[in-house]
């Protein structure tokens, strides 16, 4: 039983765009999902996020759970109401900050074991109740409590895990009881390991949810072994259903995994890096903290339509950045509209049949070096369009 | 340009209206002028900034930007302006020109047609629907008021705010670096000493492009030995020839800054001398400097009618302070127009809503019934009274929003107040962020306490206009008082 539609606008090889119609919103993917950590994107109201045209956004379970509590929210009406946002939710199951954010972190069978950050006192979390949360929290796609591993281990553990997931899996779906409301998305899990990947879809595809997530990478893998992991688990998933990769936001990291097949992602890496003074450009990073912007008087990106481009230069949010709280909120407008109008375009040149030349196009701009007459490409890039049919172009040809 | 609509029967306080015909915005006095970080409201964009209707006045502190972005920087910006708008106006007569020789060519008609065809198919790989924004420089078609170069286009400030220019030297910041006869001691936002020569001061103002500047002075700090002020009032005297000299329509209406001296003889000398000065017609107002500084009430009260007394009417004053309600009311009873605090930023920092509009309802409410008494019978006496007994609630005048008593609250901050925040959100949620530290706090508690406090001096006016303001301020009163409980 399902509380969405996904009906597939176009495609393009693997990749495709599509409508998903959500209890709350209406979303095209693929889409960027920012992540909201605790109820607010940081220095940005939700009238903001609306005008940035933000579709969907992501909130912390855990973080929530801690403060204001999970009975809150059932009182209050949900999320939603809390922070007057009436478009998409999704909330990850906490598993994931428990064990990276936690001193003690033991996982059982019965659920993980941990030090609650607020008192001190040892909490165990089931998946029972991760699920009860997030159904009082009330958010449109909600997710499995999962046996999360470091991605680079292997043997014995890792088997353990994944089809301790698989339990785990299906004590979720029994204690889901918003099931009209709310979708239910399982992780796939296996690490980098090919055939443990192939049962855990297997199993998973059998219980029938209503999308799927892939799971247990972006932590510090070869992007080598991290694409072919993708590609396999496109391959395998149904067609007709969302797809979503957890804790993927690098630009070239996107469009790559678009091309591969994925809907949904969400980083905190745009919001994050502003706060550094690092804005996101067609071209790649700008830091612009360095002196060399002092004098630089062009917007940051001529072609962008957000608040910080149309009124303000490098040089001003030079002086501004990391100095003064409203230097860091116009970089966050900045980097959160450019990932939205990178899925933009992306979607429309699937639309429009010319996705291989946005892609070629994408990517001679994020790599080509001045000076170089040869551009230079990561070969796990080459490697993973050309597995799409699609060629790069290598010769620099600067204006 | 000032101008005076209204005295008021039993005080000195007066409405006005002035002018700022740089930015053609025209301002009701008595008015608050909102300070700012670099030209920006702690913690607002533009867009959040809008959010609020009466702010009209920006103040900047020029050692803020002393450093960064700087004076070389502001030069070569506004020559890239310069530049780009004289591209602009090229282009415009070429496009005119091309205009006028397409009109009656059908030949170039079709071609166009031919063209349009081709420029779609070319079209953009990944063509994008826009978002729009209102931002209101774009929606001015009177080009004239458009911004075209300083401080104000550089920093994104609109259409409808103008900027007021002052310098407050380093022991303001909290630093003694003293200042010289040639040399004014800052402290920029950077921690880093600079020192400015009044020139400089004025070459920067030319850069930056304000409505007002103040012009360069030190500002007399409390018990200065007698030689000391009098060497200080020769100096800013000196000084504000000079930047009289260097006035011009790029550096806007000049104030002269006001010494709050407590011996007469030296002050009714300074005066003397300064009122010559301003007959010649430069200086367009007056700044109150150091007061707000660890004197009592009585004593600046006492300070500032000693010279408002021998001022021109006809031009404006203002101060400078940290001002809470009933103090603003003390300079405003004395003839001050235009007062710069940050009054509502430093309660946002200590987490405080302030709550003007909700009590002073009650106290109205409550001193009509006591009028009423009086005329009628006692029948409908006691049914009012038991009504009133039920309808009012205490409200207090400020509220912590870190008190636990918040998390359960799902009223907006005061109930029944217009802003963006308490439209929008809740006590609950705010309670929330300020437990878990998230900065969007911070954005919504300013926007309602600028908005609040821009409604005191919309009563404030008001009051004046209708000759009660004795009464009004005796409400104020009474109203800190009993939040002092």
């Amino acid at each position: 039983m399902s509380a969405l539609e996904f009906e597939i606008l176009a495609k393009s090889g693997k990749a495709r765009t599509s409508i998903l119609t959500l209890p709350h919103y209406k979303v095209t993917t693929p889409i960027f999902q920012p992540v909201g950590t605790c109820g607010s994107m940081k220095g940005l109201t939700s009238k903001q996020l609306r005008e940035l045209d933000c579709q969907i956004i992501l909130g912390n379970t855990y973080h929530l759970a801690l403060h204001p509590g999970g009975e809150f929210f059932g009182k209050c009406g949900g999320l939603h109401e809390f922070m007057n946002w009436d478009r998409g939710l999704l909330t990850d199951s906490g598993g994931f900050q428990m064990v990276s954010l936690s001193k003690l972190a033991e996982v059982t069978e019965e659920g993980v074991n941990f030090i609650s950050p607020k008192d001190g006192s040892q909490m165990l979390l089931k998946p029972e109740t991760s699920i009860k949360i997030q159904n009082q929290i009330g958010a449109d796609i909600i997710m499995q409590l999962d046996d999360v591993v470091h991605v680079l281990t292997s043997g014995k553990r890792l088997e353990e895990a994944m089809y301790r997931s698989i339990r785990w899996l299906d004590r979720c779906i029994k204690a889901h009881s918003r099931k009209s409301e709310q979708n239910l998305f399982p992780i796939i899990q296996g690490g980098l390991n090919p055939e443990l990947r192939k049962i855990c879809l297997k199993e998973m595809i059998k219980r029938d949810c209503p999308g799927y997530a892939i799971g247990g990478l972006s932590g510090g893998e070869s992007k080598d072994q991290f694409w072919k992991i993708v590609s396999l688990c496109t391959d395998y998933l149904p067609e007709n259903k969302p797809r979503y990769l957890m804790g993927v936001g690098f630009p070239v990291d996107l469009i790559v995994c678009s091309v591969l097949g994925v809907d949904m992602f969400d980083c905190v890496y745009p919001t994050r890096t502003s706060r550094f003074g690092t804005a996101l450009v067609w071209e790649g990073t700008l830091k612009l903290k360095s002196e060399k912007y002092q004098f630089d008087f062009d917007p940051i990106e001529k072609d962008c339509d957000c608040l910080t481009c149309k009124k303000y230069t490098k040089s001003a949010i030079h002086t501004l950045v990391t100095k003064e709280t409203v230097g860091c909120h116009l970089l966050t407008i900045h980097n959160i509209r450019f990932q939205m109008r990178l899925m933009q375009r992306f979607r429309e040149s699937i639309k429009n049949n010319k996705m291989p030349e946005f892609v070629r196009a994408f990517m001679k701009a994020q790599f080509k070096k001045k000076g170089e007459k040869k551009i230079v490409y990561p070969t796990w890039v080459i490697e993973a369009l050309q597995s799409q049919q699609i060629e790069l172009d290598y010769e620099n040809d600067e204006d | 340009m000032f101008e005076i609509t209204h005295e008021e029967e039993n005080t000195e306080s007066r409405l006005g209206k002035l002018t700022l015909p740089k930015s053609s915005i025209t301002l009701e006095t008595p008015c608050f002028i909102c300070s700012t970080q670099r030209g920006f409201v702690r913690h607002l964009t533009p867009d959040n900034l809008l959010n609020i209707p009466d702010i009209e006045l920006l103040s900047i502190n020029l050692p803020q930007i002393i450093y960064k972005p700087g004076l070389t920087t502001l030069k070569r910006f506004n020559k890239y302006c310069q530049e780009k708008e004289s591209s602009i106006e090229i282009k415009e007569k070429e496009n005119q020109k091309e205009k006028d020789q397409e009109i009656g060519k059908e030949k170039e008609k079709t071609n166009k047609k031919e063209q349009e065809k081709e420029n779609e198919s070319n079209l953009k790989i990944g063509e994008e629907k826009g978002i729009e924004i209102e931002i209101e420089d774009e929606n001015d078609n009177n080009k004239q008021n458009q911004i075209k170069d300083g401080l104000k286009r550089y920093y994104g400030i609109g259409s409808k705010h103008a900027l007021f220019l002052k310098i407050r030297n380093s022991e303001f910041a909290g630093f003694y670096y003293p200042s010289t006869d040639e040399k004014i001691a800052c402290c920029s936002s950077e921690g880093t000493k600079i020192f400015i020569t009044p020139s400089q001061y004025m070459e920067f103002a030319s850069e930056i492009n304000p409505d007002i500047t103040v012009s360069p002075a030190i500002e007399v700090v409390g018990n200065n030995k007698r030689d000391k002020i009098e060497k200080q009032v020769k100096r800013s005297l000196k000084w504000l020839n000079l930047a009289i000299s260097k006035k011009t329509a790029r550096t806007g209406s000049l104030f002269a800054v006001l010494y709050a001296i407590e011996d007469p003889k030296i002050r009714n000398k300074y005066l003397d001398q300064l009122l010559k000065i301003v007959k010649n017609g430069k200086v367009d107002g007056f700044l109150f400097g150091c007061l707000f500084l660890n004197e009592s009430r009585i004593e600046r009260k006492k300070r500032i009618s000693e010279i408002t007394e021998l001022l021109p009417k006809e031009l404006p004053r203002s101060i400078v302070g940290d001002a809470t309600l009933s103090q603003i009311l003390d300079c405003v009873e004395k003839g001050i127009d235009l007062i710069n605090s940050s009054f509502p930023l430093k309660l946002t920092e200590l987490n405080l809503v302030l709550n003007y509009q909700n009590p002073l309802q009650n106290l109205r409410s409550e001193n009509k019934n006591k009028n009423q008494k009086k005329n009628k019978n006692e029948d409908i006496e006691i049914e009012n009274e038991n009504e009133n007994e039920n309808k009012k609630q205490f409200e207090p005048l400020l509220m912590n929003l870190r008190n636990i008593k918040y998390e359960d609250d799902n009223k907006p901050f005061v109930v029944g107040c217009q802003c963006f925040a308490c439209k929008n959100h809740t006590r609950q949620y705010v309670y929330h962020l300020i437990s878990v530290r998230e900065m969007t706090a911070m954005i919504l508690m300013n926007l309602h306490n600028i908005y609040q406090y821009s409604l005191f001096f919309k009563d404030m006016r008001w009051a004046i206009k209708n000759n009660k303001f004795i009464q009004f301020k005796e409400a104020i009163e009474t109203l800190e008082k009993s939040n002092l409980k």
